[in-house]
């Protein structure tokens, strides 16, 4: 009997594909739209702040390089760097205090002069899920133009140590200048191979590992903005609760099977195409996002997606089982799914908010939602990782889903 | 068939339903008469289950309808007052879905639908979208769809709300039909022709209440073999409240500006009573006549008019 229910609003969608495509796609256009307007660029705000700790053991005019190059033009929209001295570094990592903990040895200006190799050594904070992934990229970029710098630069390093020698100071900005212009320089000649000589040790304060990629970047935020993408959809095939209730369709579907039914249906249709909207998303922005993903990992998703559309799917039936009206309910409903998208990290990642946002986050469903997807897409989470995740939706379901039928019974029967 | 005993329904204050008691009998076309908001839609509401009744009780062949189930459900049939019907679905695709609601067979389904595709002559338009009906297409597919599984109890809300009077002649010889083949029917309607032609029983709802109910020459005796006479002009109040004095039997049953009501036993002539009111300085624009009905009843149980 609710099969019959679902594929009475399967074939009513047939009958008007266009409308219903729109919406099934809705969170495809979201995902990709915000990905353009958030992704990575040259230039521009970004929406990922990284907390930078910068422990500098060298106090040189090399390490100042390093600390001052993140705070360019082109990287302070991105970066918050702190200096750290020397030694105090791993506590305040250990403490969450940053996304990334970057060490200059000692000797490392000196060793760059002298065309001697260098390490430096980068400790990614294992809590925050791209912040370090940033850091990493950047100081490899950094490295490489330090490499090419010392071999490219003979001449200037002639100067400097000429300067250094003769004591007089360099300042801040000339040295930032110069790292700029020479960069800039560097990344023009590409193709000229260099052997390296500063290496990157990278290490996470835990030791998970992740893998790192630009593609990652998208995959980060593609999962908040999908999460919040799929409430709005849901929420407008939701809309149906009012309007069989306006075609008096809903009379006769009450007459012949009772609210129950009804409500089940309802949500099993808008879960059901809930799904087709996750598969599009994945689908198209995989290959366009160059997001890598294995098949087990596709696998996880599609299975969690069943539990998150499931968690989704009753909070929308609960906001409109409260409701009176259509009216009322398109009004509350938008500002409930940006609420707790909002408050789950779709849009702002939950490391730039205060801790306390942050703890009150967990009531969110959409945090839930968006920490697992994240965890499979970016840390290769098993279900096994995500498996507080999963309890916590479907618990989000079944809790909402009684009582969302016994409103919605009561509202019709008095 | 159908027992109502003192079913009761309020909205916050207004009581819509006031401790009505009915019974309608197996195969009996019954009627429910009464004007707009007199509380019929919330009655039928009760019935079917869409409403809770705040007390009463209501069974369906000595089954409860409050606590429902499916089985109470198969039972009836319902044709809301308004259109309940997917706009985007044709008049098969309409029968076909609520039909298999109440779990009819593929085979059953199809030859139901056939059925009431030519009981209702929308046989030609089967197959456009119900969204391309007239109104008057619309009301008849409504109402097969309301009995697409042959229910022993047939719920009727004013179905000939809004149609022309062919069509309308066509419904009512379709609910004959129906009721010939052993369909018990609740038919409710604020017009008094169709009670007096189509109801074996009728009961006068206003107001939440019944205000009277039996077959139709029970119905009658409340007014008994008296006309109505409607005089609408000119006139001073004195002079039509003394009108009586000067015509034995003639009742004044209510007066307003220029409109006076007064009721004549059928025996009297209507002739005699036009010369009085012409000597008594009467200036007549209309005067509307009506012969002993339902709608005479209505008048005198409520002082009102139904609406037409
Ligand atoms: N859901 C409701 N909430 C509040 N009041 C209601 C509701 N439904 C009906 N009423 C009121 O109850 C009374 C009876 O309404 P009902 O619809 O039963 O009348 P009806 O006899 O069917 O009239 P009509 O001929 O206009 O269909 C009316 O005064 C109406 O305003
Ligand atoms: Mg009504």
């Amino acid at each position: 009997m609710i099969w019959k229910l679902i594929q009475k609003d399967i074939r009513r969608r047939i009958k008007q594909p266009a409308g219903y495509l729109i919406l099934v796609a809705m969170p495809l256009l979201f995902a990709l739209l915000i990905g353009l307007v958030f992704g990575p660029k040259e230039s521009g705000e970004s929406l990922i702040r990284v907390k930078m700790l910068i422990e500098d053991r060298d106090d040189s005019f090399a390490s100042h390089f390093i600390a001052n190059a993140f705070g360019n033009e082109e990287l302070q929209n991105m970066f918050d760097v702190s200096v750290a001295d020397s030694g105090a570094g791993r506590p305040l990592m250990d403490q969450g205090r940053a996304s990334a903990l970057l060490i200059i040895p000692q000797g490392f200006g000196d060793s760059l002069i002298h065309q001697n190799n260098v390490a430096l050594t980068l400790i990614k904070n294992p809590s925050e899920a791209f912040a370090p992934k940033i850091a990493e990229e950047t100081i490899q970029i950094l490295a490489e133009g330090g490499d090419r710098l010392v071999s490219m630069a003979e001449g200037p390093l002639t100067t400097i140590r000429r300067r250094l020698d003769s004591d007089t100071e360099i300042s801040e900005p000339e040295i930032a200048l110069m790292g700029i212009q020479l960069y800039r320089m560097i990344r023009k000649v590409d193709n000229i191979l260099f052997p390296p000589l500063i290496t990157i040790n990278t290490s996470t304060s835990d030791d998970s590992e992740e893998g790192s990629d630009l593609s990652s970047l998208y995959a980060y935020i593609l999962c908040g903005v999908l999460v919040m993408a799929l409430l709005f959809s849901l929420e407008v095939l939701s809309r149906d609760f009012f309007l069989e209730q306006e075609n008096h369709t809903l009379t006769r579907q009450r007459v012949a099977t009772g609210i129950a039914r009804f409500v089940l249906a309802k949500m099993g249709f808008v879960y059901l195409s809930g799904l087709i909207s996750f598969v599009l998303v994945w689908m198209i922005a995989i290959p366009l996002f160059g997001i890598s993903l294995s098949l087990i990992q596709v696998g996880r998703m599609a299975l969690f997606s069943l539990v998150l559309m499931a968690g989704l799917n009753g909070v929308i039936t609960m906001i409109y089982a409260l409701a009176k009206n259509r009216n009322q309910g398109q009004s509350i409903a938008p500002a409930v799914i940006l609420g707790f998208s909002m408050l789950g990290g779709a849009m702002v990642p939950l490391e730039n908010f205060p801790p306390f946002i942050r703890q009150i986050s967990v009531v969110s469903p959409v945090y839930w939602g968006i920490d697992a997807l994240r965890k499979i897409t970016l840390a290769d989470a098993s279900l096994r990782d995500i498996s507080t995740h999963i309890a916590i939706l479907t618990a989000v379901a079944v809790l909402l889903l009684i009582p969302s039928i016994i409103f919605q019974q009561r509202k019709f029967r008095s | 068939m159908l027992q109502i005993t003192d079913l009761t329904k309020r909205f916050k204050d207004l009581t819509a339903v006031d401790r009505i008691s009915f019974q309608v009998n197996p195969g009996e076309i019954f009627g429910f008469l009464g004007p707009n908001g007199a509380g019929k839609t919330t009655t039928i509401n009760c019935i079917c289950g869409l409403l809770k009744p705040d007390s009463g009780a209501i069974t369906i062949d000595g089954q409860d309808v409050v606590a429902g189930g499916d089985q109470v459900r198969k039972m009836l049939g319902v044709v809301p007052q308004e259109v309940a019907l997917y706009e985007e679905f044709n008049a098969i695709e309409n029968l076909q879905f609520w039909g298999g609601l109440y779990g009819l067979k593929r085979s059953q389904l199809k030859s139901r639908v056939d059925t009431l595709l030519e009981l209702t002559g929308l046989k030609d338009r089967a197959k456009d979208a119900v969204s391309t009906y007239s109104g008057g297409m619309k009301r008849r597919l409504n109402m097969a769809a309301g009995m697409i599984h042959q229910p022993k109890l047939l719920l009727l809300d004013e179905p000939t709300v809004g149609i022309d009077p062919q069509a309308r002649h066509q419904m009512l010889d379709t609910v004959r039909h129906v009721a010939g083949q052993g369909t018990t029917i609740l038919y409710t309607t604020h017009y008094m022709d169709e009670a007096e032609t189509l109801c074996d029983r009728i009961a006068i709802i206003d107001h939440g209440r019944i205000l009277a109910m039996g077959i139709q020459t029970e119905i009658q005796q409340i007014v008994g073999e008296n006309r109505l006479l409607k005089v609408t002009g000119a006139f001073e109040k004195s002079t039509a409240e003394s009108l009586p004095q000067k015509m034995k039997d003639l009742v004044l049953l209510s007066i307003q500006e220029n409109e006076v009501l007064y009721s004549l036993p059928i025996k009297q002539t209507t002739g005699a009573f036009l010369e009085i009111l012409m000597k008594s300085g009467f200036e007549i624009d209309h005067l509307a006549i009506k012969e002993p009905s339902l709608d005479s009843v209505f008048i005198k149980l409520t002082g009102r008019e139904l609406r037409d």
